[in-house]
């Protein structure tokens, strides 16, 4: 029997938001684009007027606005698009708990299982791009089909907010004319050695010998040659959009610099309350801790070192920054920056295996006092509970790194790793 | 250097030994093996890395000349296992510096190195501790080597502990953090309290030579190193460094349900759910196990393939009758298969879902595996 397999892809996703939130541009061609001066002044998204006058994802700012000379330009809100990605996982989730999130605005959901509930997949299909219209206030597209490949063509052919069905029956009319880049994993090398020999759409891969392709592309040839003819099995992974996040890290160039073990340990006090804090908040744990030291001669390096077991506790990141500080350090110069990061990370509850020498009991106390103090906080302030070690200096207490920070997931311009 | 000796005697030393010898080429003599003959000592061979070293020597050997030679280990090890059952001469060829072997009508010569450079196995120092049957250390090495860490920050954890108490009682312990193996022995002699870790490559050279009678096999120790010898055989162990950290706190004592089941029925079930392919984002196959009234479910679940739902019938539960708990299916296995050799039930001490179980046999109690479980979401 066949799976029913959908890939919900949200229409020019960070543009569509950007435009929800200012009415005044909507009609405008709009890009969202880096700052340059970050030297990320690139085109990240742009709605339909954009697309019109021809501005591709990637372009210099200055050449996009060559093209379209009344070009409005926004700054991303990557906060914002992670709550929209959270919003729309929401709604998928009643649907089934089979969701595979690609990047932030894409997701492939398996609900072969929830037919007899929910009914056939187009209906599905179709209740959650009318609910992620009136819900959300974006647009997406949904591709439905019996593998994963084929649900994300479809997703790409109409648009926006359409639906549309790929079946064994209309695969060769649909698929097959598209060109072979459009096929996942064929990038622009892959696509340059295949129209050399004259193979141009999906249609030309599939019906190419496989030993054929394998003999100029490798093993991957033989893969490319399964999905253009529907032969894909890989099934939606149960992963949450914070599996995305790689690593969770703060640093701080302080207000004066750090003279000795005291002053550092503060700072990594309040640098492990945010790390740890946004651990907790996309429920992860890390397993390796990473210090970031730079001097006042701007020298700097890294080093890191491993838990014994994963932890999203404060206590836990300080205490191994202390020890690789003072395992690496030695002192030759003050120091003017620091950095905690929290790296090789897990999701949380997740198939933890717990560890023997480990004092589960007062760890798990210590989760409760942690996630505590995000309680308060959140309610009363970040100022409103500090550690004791941080009275010591006025100069330290009121910085929150948490506060001014920016989230870069993973697959943010190239889509993550399939499975 | 010149002598006689039975393909099989000879086999059977160069093979004892030639795994020592350092398989890089960074030092060349390491990967040297040693092969010295005399009149009272007869044939003896040694091989060293510098981390781990074997002597093993045999009188069932015709010396002719006495001598020393240095030739490649592995060379020397492939060649003799192939030869053909026979008498075998070897012999150095002084004029062209080779080492000839001769069987029946043919012959190999192997090229030797400079033995001068050959350093010696430092047992000079070392402090006769006790004795031990060989079969015994062989059954403790078996049963806890396995659940030694291949890779771990503490060095510790990639070892086995020699851990021997006031009044002779030996323990012999191995931990990776998420289980571990204790096996005890009530020595007959006293020796004064001592511990000692010895990594876990050494564990498995020693089960080579280990066999099932009840000769005893002595162990002396220095700062470094320790050495494990008979008669006709040494070998020789770097120990390692560090703290071995109080591993008799963390055996539970108290449980609030234990399981009685047939140690070959689990082991069956455990590995059907084995062959569960690991899904990327976990690491770690887990297993699920349900206790109720008086079935055990067996559950085991992968998005690849698919999953495997098993009812075991015949057990008996005393104390808490409903309990879900999830483990490794790797680390539970290992562990079952220990048990299905020498036991027909098996009793599993539960303390809690999240606390560490104890596996043990119901009609011995030097050997315990504890194993801690997994925390997941279902």
């Amino acid at each position: 029997m066949d799976r029913v397999i959908l890939h919900s892809d949200l229409n020019n996703f960070y543009a569509s938001v950007e435009c929800l939130y200012r009415p005044e541009i909507r009609h405008k061609p709009v890009a969202v684009c880096g700052d340059p001066a970050a030297r990320q002044g690139i085109v990240l998204a742009k709605n339909y007027p954009a697309k019109a006058t021809g501005i591709k994802t990637g372009e210099a700012i200055w050449q996009a606005r060559q093209k379209c000379p009344g070009l409005v330009v926004v700054p991303p809100n990557f906060p914002l698009y992670l709550r929209f990605a959270h919003l729309a996982r929401e709604i998928y989730a009643d649907y089934t708990d089979q969701i595979e999130p690609f990047g932030l605005d894409e997701a492939w959901l398996d609900v072969t299982g929830s037919r007899e509930i929910c009914g056939d997949g187009v209906k599905i299909a179709d209740e959650i791009r009318e609910r992620i219209k009136f819900e959300m206030g974006v647009t997406a597209s949904v591709g439905v089909s019996y593998n994963k490949i084929f649900a994300k063509l479809g997703s790409d052919m109409k648009k926006p907010d359409a639906t549309t069905v790929i079946t064994h029956d209309n695969f060769k009319e649909l698929v097959w004319p598209l060109p072979a880049g459009d096929l996942l994993y064929v990038g622009r090398a892959t696509q340059r050695k295949l129209a050399r020999r004259g193979i141009n759409s999906i249609g030309d891969i599939a019906q190419s010998p496989p030993e054929y392709l394998k003999s100029f592309l490798g093993k991957w040839g033989e893969v490319l040659w399964s999905f253009a003819n529907g032969n894909d099995h890989s099934p939606v992974t149960r992963i949450s959009e914070a599996a995305l996040i790689k690593s969770v890290g703060n640093s701080i160039t302080t207000p004066r610099d750090l003279e000795n073990d005291a002053d550092v340990e503060m700072v990594f006090y309040v640098l492990s309350e945010s790390v740890a804090a946004r651990l907790r908040k996309h429920g992860l744990k890390c397993r390796t801790a990473q210090i970031h030291i730079r001097d006042n001669s701007l020298f700097s390096f890294d080093a890191q070192g491993k838990f014994l077991e994963p932890t999203h506790l404060s206590s836990d990141l300080a205490e191994k920054a202390m020890e690789l500080f003072r395992a690496q350090y030695g002192w030759a110069r003050p120091i003017r920056s620091l950095g905690v990061r929290g790296c090789n990370l897990v999701t949380a509850e997740n198939n933890e295996q717990l560890c023997l020498f480990a004092d589960e009991e007062k760890r798990l106390k210590q989760e409760k006092v942690e996630a505590t103090v995000d309680v308060l906080r959140h309610r009363f302030g970040h100022l409103s509970i500090q550690r004791a070690v941080l009275l010591q200096d006025t100069d330290f207490r009121t910085i929150n790194p948490q506060e001014d920070h920016v989230i870069h997931p993973v697959g943010f311009f190239k889509p993550g790793k399939l499975p | 250097m010149k002598l006689n000796i039975e393909k099989r005697e000879l086999s059977a030393l160069t093979t004892m030994v030639y795994r020592a010898a350092s398989t890089k080429n960074t030092i060349p003599y390491l990967s040297g093996l040693l092969l010295q003959l005399s009149h009272d000592k007869g044939l003896t061979m040694t091989a060293t890395d510098m981390e781990i070293g074997i002597r093993a020597s045999t009188t069932n050997v015709d010396v002719i000349e006495e001598g020393t030679v240095l030739v490649n280990a592995n060379y020397l090890a492939d060649f003799i296992k192939l030869l053909p059952d026979t008498l075998i001469s070897m012999e150095l060829n002084t004029s062209n510096s080779k080492l000839n072997i001769n069987y029946g009508r043919s012959s190999g010569n192997i090229n030797i190195y400079r033995e001068l450079e050959y350093p010696e196995l430092p047992i000079q120092k070392m402090d006769f501790r006790f004795s031990i049957p060989q079969n015994i250390l062989k059954e403790a090495l078996r049963k806890t080597v396995f659940a030694a860490a291949a890779n771990h920050f503490r060095q510790v954890f990639t070892g086995v502990l020699f851990d021997i108490l006031e009044d002779g009682l030996l323990k012999i312990v191995a931990s990776d953090t998420h289980r571990l193996a204790y096996y005890t022995y009530q020595m007959d002699s006293k020796p004064a309290p001592f511990k000692f870790v010895i990594p876990v490559r050494t564990v498995h050279e020693l089960l080579r030579f280990l066999d099932d009678s009840d000769n005893l096999i002595n162990i002396a120790i220095s700062d470094n190193n320790v050495i494990f010898y008979q008669d006709e055989f040494l070998l020789l162990s770097r120990l390692i460094e560090g703290q071995y950290p109080n591993y008799e706190t963390v055996i539970p004592a108290n449980f609030i349900s234990n399981l009685s089941i047939n140690a070959h029925t689990l082991a069956n079930s455990l590995e059907r759910a084995k062959i569960m392919p690991t899904d990327d984002r976990f690491k770690i196959q887990p297993v699920q196990l349900a206790m109720q009234e008086n079935e055990l479910l067996i559950n085991s679940y992968s998005e690849a393939m698919g999953e495997i739902v098993e009812i075991i019938e015949d057990i008996s539960i005393e104390g808490e009758k409903e309990l879900k708990i999830v483990f490794n299916t790797n680390y539970f296995l290992e562990a079952v298969k220990v048990f299905d050799q020498e036991c027909e039930n098996i009793i599993i001490d539960f303390s809690g879902s999240f606390a560490p179980a104890v596996l043990k046999n119901p009609e011995k109690d030097n050997y315990l595996y504890i194993l801690v479980p997994m925390r997941t979401n279902n």
